[in-house]
């Protein structure tokens, strides 16, 4: 049985009757695309590791309760649950921000905990957490459309489904979502200039 | 009928959400229109960077998972 070869629909079923090879195959071709959903929704690396182990025990406690039938899309079925336990830890969070560590202390006692601004990673020329933090910062709806296709393979249409959407609005939020990336990347690219009338000689 | 393209078109296309027959006829159109040409580029170069920020979780949490799954088996 050569397991990397098969499907996500095979490898659900072979786990399902016992085989956790199978399952350690989900995870690691599945677990990068999952962990980044649930980082760009609740911006702290800590929590998007809890999560995602949440999400996973979930879909564990699905698999094998019977409850799965997504018929060989398991990644889109994984990436709503993460959507949904990342959401929800989210609204939670803005609505009890401090976060208290192992040791008792506030999160905000500890710097590097802090997240870096869009200002600050501009500055340090750091392109994926620039890129990151862009995505972040997209209006719900668009984010919503990046996410699930670059991270849920989904197509358009299945995003419109999803959403409740004609295809067109989907397409729509994508188009804005590229755009205001791309203004936001020149921006962050441009170079630092001086005002020649204020810096006269 | 000549079927008039949009920048939704060409967006599908970026994302190789279109059939065949729509791909020859956008290939077409982007060598004929540097208008089209331009967006698609534009396209083109966001969704390249939005693929560099795939991140990996750290080897602490798989092993978690993993071995929740394991002990979720025996018991049950």
């Amino acid at each position: 049985m050569n397991i990397r070869k098969m499907n996500d629909t095979e490898l659900v079923s072979v786990y399902i009757q016992g085989n956790e090879g199978a399952f350690a195959e989900l995870v690691r071709r599945h677990k990068s695309k999952v962990f980044t959903t649930i980082y760009l929704i609740v911006k702290d690396r800590y929590v998007a590791e809890d999560l995602l182990q949440d999400v996973f025990i979930k879909a564990v406690h699905k698999m094998k309760g019977g409850q799965y039938n997504e018929e060989g899309k398991f990644l889109p079925w994984i990436v709503r649950i993460a959507h949904n336990l990342a959401i929800d830890s989210f609204r939670k969070n803005k609505r009890y921000p401090t976060i208290i560590l192992d040791d008792g202390m506030s999160i905000f006692n500890s710097l590097s905990f802090a997240e870096d601004s869009v200002e600050t990673l501009r500055i340090k020329g750091e392109n994926e957490s620039l890129i990151r933090a862009l995505i972040q910062k997209l209006p719900d709806n668009q984010k919503e459309v990046v996410l699930m296709r670059h991270f849920s393979d989904m197509s358009f249409q299945e995003i419109a489904d999803a959403t409740g959407v004609s295809i067109n609005t989907a397409l729509g939020r994508m188009r804005y979502a590229l755009i205001n990336l791309r203004k936001e990347l020149e921006k962050a690219t441009k170079p630092v200039t001086h005002d020649k009338n204020f810096y006269q000689k | 009928m000549i079927k008039t393209f949009t920048k939704n078109d060409v967006l599908r296309y970026v994302y190789g959400d279109v059939s065949p027959k729509e791909a020859d006829a956008l290939q077409h159109l982007l060598i004929h229109s540097k208008k089209f040409y331009r967006i698609y580029c534009q396209y083109a170069s966001v969704k390249l960077n939005i693929k560099k920020v795939e991140m990996e979780p750290s080897d602490k949490s798989i092993e978690t998972i993993l071995n929740y799954s394991k002990s979720f088996s025996l018991r049950n």
